[in-house]
């Protein structure tokens, strides 16, 4: 059965992921399965890597991302991934946002929060 | 595309295949390019002479084709809505149907004759054999009309002659009130002899 929290920490990772996969992106161009074992390796954020493909062409029909076949002499042809000006914008915009966003849960589900709420509750 | 000697893996073709039917919904070009990017990941993500423990890994890892799927926009609805189509198509034949057999029933057909009461057309079982086929019998503005329905009401369950009002409030009986297509048919041809008798 799926607690509560599961299921919050798994609609939480499907939120984050775009960003993520445009911050990867911002730093070179990637191919499928690279981008893929990047995102892995980040821990707990994949639960299954076949869904960057479909997040990928998300990305790619919100004009975030784009994606062009490149034949490398001694390589397989692969399909490597971009990162487009709008995509840029849009990370910026979330690192902005993400930055407050994640203080204040931390700051709640932690019970610190300075405003006289959670925290002073708890302390009653 | 290169393709790997993973591709070949027995377990590796059922995946696949599996994912062709669960992508079946999407668009196409949606759904060949999905299976294009998966097939490049598997290809490269597999070694070549992999053994199917490691394999299953691999697959395991890149999640169900259902998942997958469902994640690219792919979901029942639209063979809802081909069903909800067919639906309507085949109301409209009913419709037509019912519109048609307005007439004098074949004589083996009427195994009953109906008893027309207040002007409302009665209904008679065509067959003990079949109390879910029976017809009504009535004349109205001079004409007789003998209509054959394919469909039953709440009173059809009994055999013999018994009444049949054509209102929604009387409209099918509990079995076939839980199957909407019967439904649409009857009140389509209910639609049909309530405004062939110009009855509200």
């Amino acid at each position: 059965m799926v607690t509560a929290s599961e299921g919050g920490l798994t609609e939480l990772r499907r939120g984050v992921l775009g960003p993520c996969v445009l911050a990867l992106l911002e730093l070179r161009p990637r191919f499928g399965l690279e981008l893929v074992r990047d995102l892995a390796a980040a821990d707990g954020l994949l639960t299954s890597e076949g869904t960057v493909y479909p997040l990928l062409n998300r990305l790619r029909d919100a004009g975030l991302v784009t994606s062009e076949w490149q034949d490398k002499p001694g390589e397989r042809a692969r399909r490597y991934y971009s990162i487009t000006h709008a995509g840029k914008q849009s990370l910026a915009k979330f690192r902005a946002e993400w930055a407050s966003f994640s203080a204040t849960v931390t700051a709640v589900v932690s019970h610190t929060t300075g405003r006289g709420g959670v925290a002073a509750e708890g302390r009653e | 595309m290169m393709e790997g000697a993973g591709l070949g893996n027995r377990l590796v073709r059922d995946n696949l295949r599996e994912l062709d039917a669960a992508l079946a919904t999407l668009p196409t070009a949606r759904a060949r390019e999905l299976r294009e990017q998966i097939t490049a990941h598997l290809d490269e993500a597999l070694q070549p002479g992999a053994d199917d423990q490691s394999v299953a890994a691999t697959l395991g890892r890149l999640g169900a084709p259902a998942d997958l799927a469902a994640d690219a926009g792919a979901v029942a609805g639209r063979r809802t809505w081909i069903r909800l189509a067919a639906a309507v198509v085949v109301t409209g034949i009913e419709a037509g149907y019912c519109s048609s057999v307005a007439g004098d029933l074949n004589d083996r057909d009427r195994a009953a004759v109906g008893i027309q009461r207040d002007g409302l057309p009665t209904c008679v079982a065509l067959s003990l054999d079949r109390p879910d086929r029976h017809a009504s019998r009535f004349e109205r503005r001079g004409r007789r009309f003998d209509i054959r329905h394919r469909y039953g009401h709440d009173a059809c369950g009994r055999r013999g002659p018994h009444r049949a009002r054509y209102t929604a409030s009387r409209d099918p009986s509990p079995a076939t009130s839980l199957h909407l297509l019967s439904r649409l048919r009857l009140r389509a041809g209910q639609r049909s002899v309530r405004t062939r008798l110009g009855l509200p």
